[in-house]
């Protein structure tokens, strides 16, 4: 009896070795990994600490003598506009960007979803299909209409769009998601009398949070970097949202100024960055509901 | 019940309000507008903040003395700023007065979206004399000012005297050959003063210097309708200048440069030498300010013929589209010629085009010595080639990219030539940038 307990801890003491070493590979594995997926961020840092005419050229990672110069001429801003207007500007699209596409595209996917009318399909594929139109493609169309409205160097061009679910992509994210919803829970508030409008607000809509946190991540993540649109329909300096602020530090012909580039894209990368830590975790939640659907 | 029915009225409600409030957006900027009657003029540019900080001194001073126009400005980095014309222009808006480049003249004057200013000028609004030696007709295009040169360049071999001091090599001079700019770079290269530094990099992939190799020899890189001004041995010649120095390893590697890059290889101790546009030595002096730099002379094949000519580095274009044609002359003849606003906006955009403008100056060392070498080679000028087709742009990359493919040895001379007279014959055929 005792020798057992003995052989099985000695067995048991070898497993655990075996797993410790095992365990330590991993874990060194881990990190090494975490080393290249982190090495740019850390080189991003390191570089808006630079002096800007060591950040091309110098290889160290670390500077020798750190210097803050970089982030006070970023906050000193761009001609006669101040850094944390770009900040403002920023926020104001990329919030009404998630509040309007959350708006818009959960009630269309709610039409595809639920209703049942002539044409659901052709419309539906017909949705999809300007999946495959690329953003270029329309944005001269796009641009004459907005200029003909008058709607240029407004925000109205960059948001309008999301309160008409023209993003496919999240119209088919909830649409996928709301078919996983059984539709015995809108039958039984059928029985209670409830209509469309309540069906969607009262039951598909809370079931559907998951899909919500998810839209509005990528929808505030997409809207934040988004370059081209603002590029093409800001024209006042003071109304530029960040990813335009950022290309005005590159220059070809004089002198680039990289180390406040640098700096500037690292504080534009901090609301994206809090913006995803609040919600990701309703993220992971999200994937996994909707994941066990198959 | 009645709760949740209050809420889901809230929630409609409060996406109806965001919907209005979104329209008063769009309703507020026009009001605006329509409170004052200045007269409204959209003023685009391409460049860093340091620039749009002296443009906008410029603008000021300009409404001030015109209290009734209000000048509404907006710029951006160079690429951005063609994607985002292009948009504009296609989709039926776009600014009043637009920075232009000398490469996009053509295209856009063939599109017809920039205004002919000769009627402009002849009511008083804008003049068009007194600009510097071949200056004045380079925004002409088939008879018809399109544009007004802002400023204006010319090539140049940039070089590191202190480097070459301490090799002991003569220093570019006026009239120099192309044998003895080779024998130069060879001494470069084997002296290597500072480790791994190089004569020059194959300039071969250097658009502009053919073009010059072809002007000394009479011809050009266009001809004026738009077509290459060479054929498959001139670029033969050319290629096969510098194979024996890529086959020795005396010139700036591909690989090197690469690594150096956005850094140019002149302000980052890798060549001694650099062909290229005489204001780029501001911003070398500016990036590595222990170092010394001077501006010579390119090699030429006849000592009296050097192919120079004064480049205009940007222009300003008026758009057919203004509905305020004679303000935004007024705004461009203000920028081009005002010796105050030439004070204010000093060698940014490069030496200013007019003689009135660049006598208003006060020249720092690094202008002063670019002035010194456009007045050094003044007896060389010779008038400004037409704009460059469109597609120019695709060609001009196309012989980088082919120059480096050169230096890589993936490709033979042979190979190169005809990879390039495919390429550039598409870009012209297509005539897009």
């Amino acid at each position: 009896m005792n020798r057992t307990t003995t052989r099985g801890g000695i067995a048991a003491n070898r497993t655990a070795g075996r797993g410790g070493a095992r365990s330590i590979a991993w874990h060194a594995g881990s990190l090494l990994m975490l080393g290249v997926v982190l090495y740019p961020l850390v080189w991003l840092v390191g570089g808006s600490l630079k002096p800007s005419s060591e950040i091309v050229g110098s290889t160290d990672l670390i500077p020798a003598s750190p210097v803050f110069d970089n982030y006070l001429s970023a906050a000193e801003g761009i001609a006669r506009v101040p850094a944390w207007a770009f900040f403002v500007n920023s926020l104001i699209i990329s919030t009404l960007t998630v509040v309007g596409v959350i708006c818009s595209c959960s009630l269309a996917a709610y039409a595809f979803a639920r209703l049942r009318f002539r044409g659901r399909g052709v419309m539906f594929v017909m949705m999809i299909a300007t999946l495959l139109l690329p953003f270029h493609v329309m944005l001269i169309p796009q641009y004459i209409i907005f200029n003909n409205l008058g709607l240029v160097n407004t925000y109205v061009p960059l948001i309008l769009p999301k309160f008409l679910a023209v993003d496919a992509f999240f119209v088919f994210l909830f649409v996928q998601f709301m078919r996983g919803i059984p539709s015995e829970l809108d039958d039984a508030a059928k029985i209670d009398g409830a209509g469309h409008g309540r069906i969607f607000w009262n039951v598909l809509m809370p079931l559907a949070r998951p899909a919500i946190i998810t839209a509005s991540i990528f929808a505030f993540i997409w809207s934040w970097n988004d370059f081209l649109g603002p590029l093409v329909y800001i024209n006042t300096p003071g109304n530029y949202p960040l990813p335009l602020a950022l290309r005005l530090y590159i220059d070809q012909e004089a002198n680039s100024d990289y180390g406040a580039m640098i700096a500037m894209s690292l504080l534009s990368l901090v609301p994206v960055v809090l913006f995803f830590l609040a919600f990701q975790r309703y993220l992971v939640q999200g994937m996994a509901t909707s994941g066990l659907k198959g | 019940m009645k709760h949740i029915k209050g809420r889901a009225r809230l929630a409609a409600a409060l996406c109806a309000g965001l919907l209005v409030t979104l329209a008063g957006c769009g309703v507020g900027g026009g009001g605006g507008e329509a409170a004052t009657e200045k007269t409204k003029i959209r003023f685009s540019w391409w460049g860093n903040p340091e620039r749009a900080e002296l443009t906008q001194k410029a603008i000021d001073l300009f409404e001030k003395k015109n209290p009734g126009i209000e000048i509404q400005p907006d710029f951006a980095e160079f690429e951005a700023y063609w994607q985002k014309m292009a948009t504009e222009m296609a989709g039926g808006g776009g600014p009043d007065v637009l920075q232009m480049d000398y490469s996009y003249l053509k295209q856009y004057a063939s599109r017809n979206l920039i205004l002919d200013l000769g009627g402009q000028a002849s009511k008083g609004a804008l003049t068009l004399t007194g600009f510097r030696q071949g200056l004045a007709d380079t925004g002409k295009i088939d008879g018809k000012q399109v544009a007004v040169p802002w400023s204006g360049n010319t090539f140049a071999m940039l070089y590191r005297p202190d480097i070459f001091a301490e090799a002991k090599v003569d220093l570019p001079k006026k009239g120099w050959s192309w044998t003895e700019f080779h024998a130069t770079i060879e001494k470069l290269s084997k002296a290597a003063v500072v480790k791994d530094m190089k004569g020059a990099g194959d300039y071969t992939g250097v658009y502009h210097l053919m073009d010059l190799w072809l002007r000394q020899q009479g011809k050009s890189f266009y001809t004026p309708d738009g077509k290459l001004g060479f054929g498959k041995e001139e670029l033969r010649t050319w290629f096969t200048q510098t194979k024996q120095f890529r086959d020795d390893e005396l010139l700036l590697s591909a690989q090197r440069a690469a690594q150096l890059d956005p850094k140019p290889a002149l302000s980052a101790d890798a060549v001694a030498m650099e062909p290229n546009w005489d204001n780029f030595i501001g911003r070398y002096v500016g990036e590595a300010p222990d170092a010394e730099f001077a501006i010579g002379p390119v090699p030429s094949l006849k000592p009296d013929t050097a192919g120079l000519y004064l480049k205009p580095s940007m222009l300003l274009s008026v758009s057919t589209r203004s509905q305020q044609p004679d303000a935004a002359a007024k705004l461009v003849n203000f920028m081009v010629s005002d010796p105050e606003a030439a004070k204010i906006l000093g060698t940014n955009r490069g030496i200013p085009a007019t003689e009135a403008a660049l006598a208003a100056l006060e020249l720092n060392d690094v202008d002063q010595m670019i002035v010194d070498y456009e007045k050094s080679v003044a007896d060389l000028m010779q008038p400004a080639p037409p704009p460059p087709p469109a597609g120019a742009g695709t060609i001009e990359q196309a012989m980088r990219d082919i120059s480096e493919e050169l230096n890589f040895k993936r490709l033979t001379v042979d190979q190169a030539v005809d990879r390039f007279f495919t390429e550039a014959e598409q870009a012209i055929a297509a005539g897009t940038d």
